[in-house]
């Protein structure tokens, strides 16, 4: 490999490497732009409600709710038929906030993804095994030619 | 042809022999989970690996501490060929995190911090062996390696942590062996030790490869360049 070919190789991967890291950033600094209509910020809550759920400041100062106020913690209930956090996502659907709950996955299938996992596993431990092997040999043959 | 019995085989044979037995035992022995039912028996080769992956990364970073300190052949080949096993685990990994997630979680692949994370020690660690190949002269390629395995090696307790910084992912926070049925240790340990085993293997057999090539590449490199009592290059045999 010609060593600008390996220099871009090497620029390639640390830019994959790097990359990543700005969509996590976007992800968690950008709340208050992707929130979508429908959740239940300070905000948009009606004073004149009396919703004890909401926040205080609600009823204290109208005018501090035309501010631009960072939403409340809200995340999807995975078992309450509704969307929480208004994503369009409701319960299970909602996969980063309820695929680890108990009643959400879905599990299809079974012995064939057993089987794949196991498989490609020792396909690869072998495979590693029979290189490194093969060109042990082919080394010590050289050597002793 | 009499060919030389290195210690090393036992490590391997021994770790091949606990991985059959371990791997038997999820597969046909534990009973299966209550929610994941048969597909939870994925766990028993996924966990070990990602313990694996993550405790050969640490002792690559340790090589590379010492490669920086004593700049020897040895722990430099070592050194790459951890990382080179340690990629090999996380590959391994990744796939069966994506086969494990299909069925259960409806999706090959979601940025849940810990993927998104062990996903860019995947590309940090084959950065480090593609850097080593673009790195010309051993004591340049030696140093690079070992500075890049140290950067990359940030990511390796961010991998770990992360389920407990971030816990809205598809990865539960840690498990002990408390929260763990106890139908399952057996296999999990007897999996851990195992891959644990033959990456020790793996090593030791990648190390003396990369010795033997470095060893050809000195023979067959040209030899250095005689010089005139001036200390300057001489020229088919004519002093510069």
């Amino acid at each position: 490999m010609s060593t600008s070919r390996k220099f871009l190789t090497s620029c390639l991967a640390v830019g994959l490497a790097i990359a990543p890291w700005g969509s996590l950033l976007a992800e968690t600094g950008n709340d208050d732009d992707s929130a979508p209509h429908g959740i239940n910020t300070p905000a948009d809550t009606d004073p004149a409600s009396g919703d004890d759920d909401s926040s205080d400041t609600s009823s204290t100062a109208p005018v501090m709710a035309k501010q631009p106020a960072a939403p409340d913690v809200v995340t999807e209930v995975c078992d309450d038929d509704l969307d929480n956090d208004g994503d369009n996502l409701i319960d299970c659907e909602d996969l980063n906030d309820c695929a680890s709950f108990p009643t959400c996955g879905q599990i299809q299938g079974g012995w064939g993804w057993v089987i794949s996992a196991y498989g490609l596993s020792f396909a690869a431990l072998l495979a590693y095994t029979l290189m490194v092997t093969l060109r042990l040999r082919a080394l010590q043959q050289r050597g002793k030619s | 042809m009499k060919t030389r019995f290195h210690k090393e085989h036992i490590i391997g044979a021994l770790g091949l022999a606990m991985l059959s037995y371990g791997s038997w035992m999820g597969l046909f022995v534990v009973p299966p989970m209550s929610h994941f039912q048969e597909v939870g028996r994925i766990f028993f080769i996924h966990v070990p690996t990602a313990w694996n992956s993550l405790l050969v990364l640490t002792g690559s970073f340790i090589l590379a501490v010492g490669v920086l300190i004593n700049r020897r052949a040895g722990w430099d080949a070592a050194l790459t060929a951890s990382v080179e096993v340690g990629v090999l685990y996380t590959v391994m990994l990744l796939v069966q995190g994506s086969i494990w997630a299909r069925p259960t979680f409806n999706t090959w692949w979601t940025w849940d911090p810990r993927l998104l994370t062990a996903a860019i020690l995947l590309v940090a660690f084959a950065g480090v062996l593609s850097l080593r190949s673009f790195a010309e002269g051993r004591d340049r390629r030696m140093v690079w390696t070992a500075a890049a395995t140290i950067v990359a090696y940030v990511d390796v307790p961010i991998v770990y942590f992360i389920v407990n910084w971030l816990p809205r992912g598809i990865h539960q926070p840690h498990s002990f062996p408390s929260t763990v049925s106890s139908d399952y240790h057996t296999a999990l340990r007897l999996n851990a030790f195992a891959m644990l085993f033959i990456a020790i293997w793996f090593i030791a057999r990648r190390t003396r490869v990369i010795l033997l090539q470095d060893a050809g590449t000195a023979m067959s490199a040209p030899p250095p360049a005689e010089t005139g009592s001036d200390g300057k290059p001489m020229v088919a045999g004519v002093e510069g």
